[in-house]
């Protein structure tokens, strides 16, 4: 196994050079020269200029270039904004990231914790009226124009019904002096998910002992349960629970138009993948045997149909860093989509590159995970 | 749980202050006036930073009477003192910063200071670029304290509207105490100028009505009222007959000018600010916005392109929401860029303006939302503007326009493999043909070659996206279409508008062939924009004369009008460099669209919405009401 391990890694590094290589020809290939835009901007003090043009290796050929930039990234320099001058790279994406993860972290798993169950349920009732309205629905949603949605949530639930304001992040009038920035709650919140996801994760570890799947489940429910309890109690004594409410607040319309247009397409594949897991001789088998259609449904098919789905769903979670530039823009959600839209359209190379390299980072290193849980999730699988 | 209660206590207080809520579309990008005023002058800066910083002079809204605001009258006439030309300004006293010390004479002279000061060779001003240099023309020698309340403005010749009046005079003014060690900080690197841009400023003293409280970016931005503001309870009153009247009681100050208080009155203005918070959240689509302003989220959202139309008939139904048109004070243009063949032919630049039919565009395609224009100076400003230029092609059919085209580029020795020749003009089957000089006919015009014979070379086309600006976009595509009837290479090119604007100002030189974009044109009452858009001396990397148009005859018309003394010497030369713009075509100047703007009438009152420019010229806001 870890051999295994070693030789995906030594292949994502290969990939992740080659991912390096294509990104800097593309931006290279941009119209426009980036090295003039850098040259021309008036913040940017002479000595600091002629420090960053070393920097980036831009006195030097496009070789030296991108020499320059490769190892700039193997060393973790990514070097500073032109638009954001003199911020770090780094300290963008660190304001921006925490935004975009937390809206689509929870988006995302919504979209899987109803698609997955969905998807499930429909394939087992296949060619039925339950089928069909359930996989309309999903192709609607799935298919649906993506401002017009979001337009149509806008109009209902902030417009008529008033629950929600009209895009934004946080209420202004509640953040005029926050004892904590915006940014350290996003952190927080993000913290928080991944804290209750590892608890749910872990209770499957710490209930293992227990034999009967009646009580281990319920051991399981009230683990979860007990970190959600904690962690608003937590939120709640710490000061910052109202800000940190105002964001999930926000969060709502956000959240819900990426779960409704992502839920579909982790639907379709699990129904897809169950289609083709219940014509196994194992699942004949297991009806023969007489073993209740819940059990065939959830334990033998279901766990087999999930990998496809788990593949999909971890790879996809790379691309929250990159986020939903018309989501961010139509609910005025500022965070990685739009800056790295900005970056480009600006030529602020740096950011742009480093919006792209981290992208590109998570997504090698989730598929990486993807293999692992292969070897955990599926029996057949050995290495 | 302590800390809860305070927070709501907080949000308690928030509720009982008299907030206004205004959408805006970009964010702030920076909160340094050096900047802001410099490379960073972007509406959306001056939206919301725009009154924070006062200046001695400045033309009033809506009248754009020209008036002074931090200064004690009008300043004395010029004197000749030993080959200079001096005048002085007194400084109205009792004004103070938000720290509370006193405006004084030398927070004035510190402002001239620096933009005098010479830095790697040129002045600071220049350096800082924007609209410095616009402040500090080069005739300003220096800028000296007489006594606490007098400065002295040293000229190397008396200098006219343009370079004291509508130049100097309007310059914002910085607190010495805050920026003199930041100054002498910048003055020790190897360029002061971007040192200064990229100081970040915290708790500077200001003047204006609003200051900045809290900037969170991607979000929005507030700004406070400024308790110590020197004009607030000021009234001006502005007269039909051009009088007007200021007087604070505050200051015991009273001011009379252009004939007084005579005749009925046109507007009373009385200075708040009425508004303790303004908030500026930032939508980052209309939609969201024009949703928002229907729900009663925000008072109105400013987009200096106005209302779209399709939101302007969504806005009408909603109750509560007041929508209004103004003429624009700007023009959106194509450019040529006369250092290139064949655009430096003036035939060609004519034959091109003459195949443009903008009234075609504007009736049939766009159905009436844009306004066709031909002058330098918009029709909405009357004074200024010359309704007598040459237009060219003007009231032609389009069958008319190609012969005229083709006979105006004949003459002046362009000349085709395949000649364009209209055939059925006027049916639903004319069409543009090509006829050999054999007099065969081909399906095509073809072969379009300079005067030299030599071949004409692939010309390009920039103009924003439809996404960005549809109008402007579909312009282009017509442009495009008409000029590839004569059989000239044109394409067009719909690209990002900071790649236009990358290629246009690169900084190697102008980096195009042709180009559509738009301006604003800064301050109605005095169109200096007429100087530095075609004067030669603009005609340098980043200068503003793209074209490269280059005609002694009208530097000498734009020196002229920026030396003249009043507006009425001004005024026939600004006319006659309406004429020359007109027949020389550097810009076809194409259109402009009225500026809609929509905003909750039970929410917001403005003192007058009348007004060049729409009421996002209603600024720095000190004279709007909430009503909640």
């Amino acid at each position: 196994m870890l051999r295994y391990i070693g030789w995906r890694i030594a292949q994502i590094f290969v990939t992740f050079f080659l991912f390096l290589t294509m990104v800097f020809l593309i931006f290279q290939a941009m119209p426009g020269d980036y090295t003039k835009q850098f040259i021309m901007n008036p913040k940017i003090p002479p000595e600091a200029r002629q420090a960053l043009a070393e920097r980036l290796g831009l006195t030097g050929s496009v070789w030296d270039q991108y020499l320059h930039y490769v190892r700039n990234v193997f060393t973790g320099n990514l070097g500073i904004s032109f638009q954001h001058y003199p911020r770090e790279v780094w300290d963008v994406i660190k304001e921006r990231l925490p935004r975009t993860a937390v809206l689509f972290l929870v988006a995302d798993l919504l979209a899987f914790a109803l698609g997955y169950p969905l998807g499930k349920y429909i394939a087992w009732r296949r060619g039925r009226i339950s089928d069909y309205v359930v996989t309309v629905t999903g192709v609607l949603f799935y298919t649906i124009f993506t401002p017009l949605l979001a337009i149509i949530l806008l109009f209902v639930f902030s417009n008529v019904l008033g629950w929600f304001r009209s895009g934004g992040f946080l209420t202004p009038s509640l953040w005029l002096r926050p004892p904590v920035s915006p940014q350290t709650v996003f952190l927080l919140l993000t913290a928080t998910i991944c804290g209750l996801l590892g608890l749910w994760a872990g209770s499957y570890f710490l209930t293992r002992r227990i034999g009967h799947p009646r009580p281990r489940a319920w051991a399981r429910r009230g683990l979860v349960a007990l970190g959600l309890g904690l962690a608003g109690i937590a939120w709640g004594y710490s000061g910052i629970g109202s800000y940190a409410w105002d964001i999930v607040w926000h969060m709502f319309l956000p959240v819900l138009a990426v779960t409704l247009i992502s839920f579909g397409g982790t639907m379709l594949l699990m129904r897809d993948s169950m289609l083709e897991v219940i014509r196994e001789d194992y699942i004949t088998t297991a009806k023969a045997k007489g073993l209740p259609e819940k059990v065939i449904r959830d334990k033998h098919a279901a766990r087999t149909a999930l990998l496809p789905t788990i593949t999909n769903f971890t790879i996809g979670l790379g691309f929250i860093v990159s986020g939903g530039i018309v989501t961010e823009t139509m609910f005025s959600w500022k965070g990685m989509g739009l800056t790295y839209l900005e970056a480009v359209l600006q030529q602020d190379f740096p950011l742009a590159m480093g919006c792209l390299t981290f992208t590109g980072i998570l997504v090698l290193l989730l598929h990486l995970v993807v293999d692992v849980l292969y070897a955990f999730l599926d029996p057949r699988i050995s290495y | 749980m302590r800390k809860f209660f305070l927070v709501f206590a907080a949000l308690g207080f928030v509720a009982a202050a008299q907030v206004l809520n205004i959408g805006i579309f970009e964010d702030l990008t920076t909160t340094n006036i050096w900047a802001r005023i410099g490379p960073d002058a972007t509406v959306w800066n001056t939206y919301v930073l725009g009154g924070s910083h006062g200046a001695l002079y400045g033309s009033v809204a809506p009248t754009w009477t020209w008036l002074p605001s931090l200064a004690d009258g009008f300043p004395s006439e010029f004197v000749e003192e030993n080959g200079k030309w001096v005048a002085t300004v007194k400084i109205r006293k009792g004004i103070t910063w938000t720290d509370g010390t006193p405006l004084t004479a030398d927070d004035v002279v510190f402002t001239f200071n620096v933009l005098l000061t010479e830095v790697g060779g040129q002045r600071m001003a220049i350096a800082l670029g924007g609209n410095w240099p616009s402040y500090c023309p080069d005739t300003l020698l220096a800028v000296e304290k007489v006594d606490d309340y007098t400065v002295k403005f040293v000229y190397a010749e008396e200098p006219g509207l343009g370079e004291w009046t509508f130049g100097a005079l309007g310059c914002p003014i910085v607190q010495k105490a805050y920026w003199e060690p930041k100054f002498q900080a910048a003055l020790q690197t190897d360029d002061p100028a971007a040192s200064l841009l990229a100081v970040v400023p915290e708790g500077e003293p200001i003047l204006g009505g609003y200051r900045l409280v809290r900037w969170e970016p991607g979000a929005f931005a507030q700004v406070d009222k400024n308790p110590t503001y020197y004009a607030t309870g000021e009234s001006l009153t502005l007269y039909e007959g051009g009088g007007a009247v200021i007087d604070n009681p505050r200051l015991g100050y009273h001011f009379e000018a252009y004939g007084g208080a005579t005749g009925p009155v046109l507007h009373e203005l009385v200075e708040g600010p009425y508004v303790d918070s303004i908030i500026y959240p930032i939508y980052l689509n209309q939609d969201a916005a024009v949703l928002a302003l229907q729900k009663g989220e925000i008072a109105m959202f400013l987009n200096p392109l106005g209302l779209a139309k399709g939101f302007e008939d969504r806005l009408k139904a909603t109750p509560g929401v007041t929508i209004i048109s103004n003429p624009p004070w700007g023009f959106r243009y194509l450019a040529f860029n006369m250092r290139r063949e064949p655009m430096s032919y003036k035939a060609f630049r004519v034959a091109v303006a003459t195949l443009i039919d903008r009234e075609y565009v504007a009736e049939s395609v766009f159905q009436g939302i844009i306004t066709p224009m031909y002058s330098a100076v918009p029709e909405s400003n009357p004074f200024w503007h010359n309704p007598d230029v040459k237009i060219y092609g003007k009231g032609l059919t389009h069958a008319q326009r190609v012969e005229e085209a083709v006979r105006i580029l004949k003459e002046a020795g362009f000349s085709w493999d395949a000649e364009p020749k209209v055939i059925n003009p006027g049916t639903r089957n004319e069409a543009v043909v090509g006829v050999l000089p054999d007099g065969t006919q081909v399906p095509a015009p073809k072969g379009f070659k300079l005067p030299d014979g030599r071949y004409c070379p692939e010309i390009e086309l920039l103009a924003p996206s439809a996404g960005y600006d549809p109008l402007r976009a579909t312009f282009a595509l017509y442009i495009e279409q008409w000029m590839k009837e004569l059989a000239i290479p044109v394409k067009a090119n719909l690209t990002g508008f900071n790649v236009i604007v990358n290629k246009v100002w690169a900084p190697d030189g102008f980096n195009f062939d042709m180009y559509i974009l738009g301006w604003s044109l800064g301050n109605p009452a005095f169109p200096d924009y007429l100087y530095y858009f075609w004067h030669s001396s603009q005609d340098v990397p980043d200068g503003f004369n793209t074209p490269g148009y280059r005609n002694p005859e009208y530097d000498a018309l734009a020196e002229a009008f920026l030396k003249a003394k009043s507006v009425e010497e001004a005024r026939p030369l600004v006319f006659k460099m309406q004429e020359m713009l007109a027949e020389d075509v550097p810009y076809v100047i194409l259109f402009d669209t009225p500026i809609k703007e929509a905003y909750r009438a039970d929410e917001i009152e403005f003192p007058y919405t009348e007004v060049l420019g729409g009421i996002q010229f209603v600024w720095p806001l000190t004279t709007v009401k909430a009503l909640k």
